[in-house]
């Protein structure tokens, strides 16, 4: 009973979290759409761990111990949104290093006119 | 080749030279630039120094692309590449900041240039000019790479990491867009040939390096050779271009 009580407080803090992220413009909407949707899912998982309806949700998918399911799933979002975040910050580095050569390109184009 | 059609291309020439933290050699190397290719414009590509590389370079007479960020040596030559595009050069000449690529040797390279059907030509320390020696450990990647390109580019190639080289336009425009981000040099080889660019190598001469050391060493030379291995084998990494 006690997981269960601990996985509906960590899934509420991580709503309470997201909410005042979003609140404070510290997400970019995409990802701030995406985590409000994760932890509602969480919240609602949690919510439905103790039913029956997990547990034979569980036996459809052949995983005899319920909490397992969740590790699984838990396990497959990450694996995903970390390969999302190494595809967006290989973008945002290929975008930083042509700002870099664009602001070199046109520093050396002022200094050519600013020469006598 | 005559004297004047060598002094008219050596005019639409932009020489390209990647320095980061080469204050102690840049400057002779600027001064021997324009010893030995009178007219070609020099643009020096500062890497983000800490040291004075750029304000020694622009003592020298050279023309300073100053990036604000270190971005290793693959950005750092594509900026050059990119300010040759601009400028509308034909020619695009690259030599290293440290000293180790000799000037007076470029026109060899040039000169091959002219001759119409290489796109790309590479300065190779081991086609029989110069003494040149690498270092005993360094001996079996240089020969697994040189394996690599040359089955990948369906030529035969002796010095892949050679970052002495001269390109004409076609190689210029495809640099200016595509070229890998760290080490380089061995890519851009297939890169090349893979856009139906004639690639060749010329001997040159090249001296030990005055300054400095590699940058390829312990535990980089691991990653070097599997980033290496795996942009030949793959394809060309390095995310998006524009």
């Amino acid at each position: 009973m006690k997981g269960y009580v601990l996985a509906a407080v960590i899934s509420v803090v991580l709503l309470f979290v997201t909410i005042r992220a979003i609140r404070k413009k510290q997400l970019t909407e995409m990802l701030a759409i995406l985590w409000l949707g994760v932890s509602l899912a969480a919240v609602f998982l949690s919510a439905l761990l103790p039913s029956s309806a997990f547990l034979s949700l569980s036996h459809l998918f052949g995983v005899a111990y319920p909490p397992t399911m969740v590790l699984v799933f838990g396990l497959f979002f990450l694996t995903l949104f970390t390969f999302y975040l190494s595809v967006a910050m290989s973008r945002l580095s290929t975008r930083q290093k042509q700002l870099v050569q664009d602001l070199a390109l046109v520093q050396a184009m002022l200094d050519a006119q600013s020469a006598p | 080749m005559t004297p004047e059609q060598l002094a008219d291309a050596l005019s639409r020439t932009c020489v390209v030279v990647p320095a980061f933290n080469e204050g102690r050699s840049i400057a002779a190397v600027v001064r021997s630039v324009h010893e030995h290719l009178p007219g070609a414009t020099v643009a020096v590509v500062d890497d983000g120094s800490s040291d004075d590389t750029a304000d020694r370079a622009r003592e020298a007479g050279a023309l300073v692309l100053s990036l604000s960020q270190n971005l290793g040596i693959g950005g750092a030559v594509q900026t050059g590449y990119k300010f040759a595009l601009r400028r509308g050069h034909s020619y695009a000449l690259q030599i290293d900041g440290d000293g180790q690529h000799d000037p007076s040797e470029a026109h060899h390279l040039i000169e091959r240039l002219m001759d119409g059907d290489a796109d790309l030509v590479i300065g190779s320390r081991w086609l029989g000019r110069g003494n040149y020696v690498a270092p005993r450990n360094r001996r079996f990647g240089m020969k697994l790479l040189e394996a690599l390109v040359s089955w990948r580019a369906g030529s035969r190639f002796t010095d892949t990491t050679s970052g002495f080289r001269a390109l004409n336009r076609r190689a210029i425009e495809l640099f200016a867009v595509h070229y890998p981000s760290d080490y380089p040099e061995v890519e851009s080889i297939v890169l090349a040939h893979h856009a139906g660019l004639n690639v060749t190598e010329v001997p040159v001469k090249m001296n030990a390096r005055e300054h400095g050391t590699s940058s390829i060493t312990g535990l980089s030379t691991v990653y070097f050779m599997v980033r290496v291995t795996i942009g030949l084998l793959i394809g060309v990494m390095g995310g998006e271009n524009s």
